[in-house]
């Protein structure tokens, strides 16, 4: 046992770690950015961007297009991501999924508690910290998933 | 034919703009710097749907974070709108215009 939370164990293969408590977490965040992606809430504006900035009509064009296709694929890789959290082995495209679906789910919460480039260690009198803690986990998890995507 | 009148109008020469059929112009994606994106996840996000070295990929992330943003992929239009749809499948904030 290496003691990291993910790792790769072979070409299609990761050994996942992690507390029951950091699933169920995980499970809870899961199912809030899904009632974003369909809800189009204020906080799902990063997981669904505006293509055409400097014109309307281009962009209702673009967006017409792609807006349930890319719901779509949110709400896969999510479900993939809670179909496997239990599990102690995924296969590297469960992996792609965890990727995107941590990334879904920082941009949602990021945007939600307004994350910025000079954000400092959590506060634990900010009424938000326990956001800003999950967030901070999310992050940690995705860059260990990144890592060891790449090894 | 023969001994039959003309009935075919005469069409005078129209100057046409060679790109009236076709838009050749090109197009690009830029993807812009946020706070949220890691700056690992965006290198392998490049290298991952644009097939881009680790130096090139890492570059333009390194230009998104200290210019705001980059050209990530140019092309025509059809290209470029295929290019933003899979980088917002990902994520990344990235937007179309013409050059």
């Amino acid at each position: 046992m290496s003691g990291k939370e993910i790792e790769r164990i072979g070409l299609d293969k990761f050994r996942i770690d992690l507390p029951p408590q950091v699933r169920q977490l995980l499970i809870d965040m899961k199912e809030l950015a899904l009632a974003h992606v369909e809800e189009n809430s204020p906080a799902s504006r990063r997981i669904f961007p505006v293509a055409y900035q400097n014109s309307p009509e281009m962009e209702m064009d673009f967006s017409q297009l792609t807006r349930e296709p890319l719901a779509r694929h949110h709400r896969e890789t999510l479900a993939i991501f809670g179909s496997t959290l239990s599990n102690s082995e995924i296969t590297e495209d469960e992996a792609l999924a965890w990727m995107n679906a941590l990334n879904d789910m920082r941009l949602i919460l990021g945007t939600a508690l307004d994350i910025d480039e000079e954000r400092a260690a959590p506060d634990e009198n900010d009424p938000n910290y326990e956001g800003f803690v999950v967030y901070d986990l999310l992050t940690y998890l995705q860059g260990a998933l990144i890592e060891e995507i790449q090894h | 034919m023969t001994g039959s009148l003309q009935t075919t109008p005469v069409i005078e020469k129209i100057d046409l703009p060679s790109n009236i059929f076709e838009d050749n112009s090109l197009w690009k994606v830029i993807v812009w710097n946020d706070p949220i994106n890691l700056m690992t996840y965006v290198t392998w996000v490049l290298q991952r749907l644009f097939g881009y070295s680790q130096g090139k990929a890492h570059a333009l992330m390194m230009e998104v974070h200290t210019q705001g943003k980059a050209v990530v992929a140019s092309g025509e239009r059809e290209k470029v709108e295929l290019d933003a749809y899979r980088l917002h499948e990902y994520g990344l904030w990235a937007t179309i215009e013409q050059d």
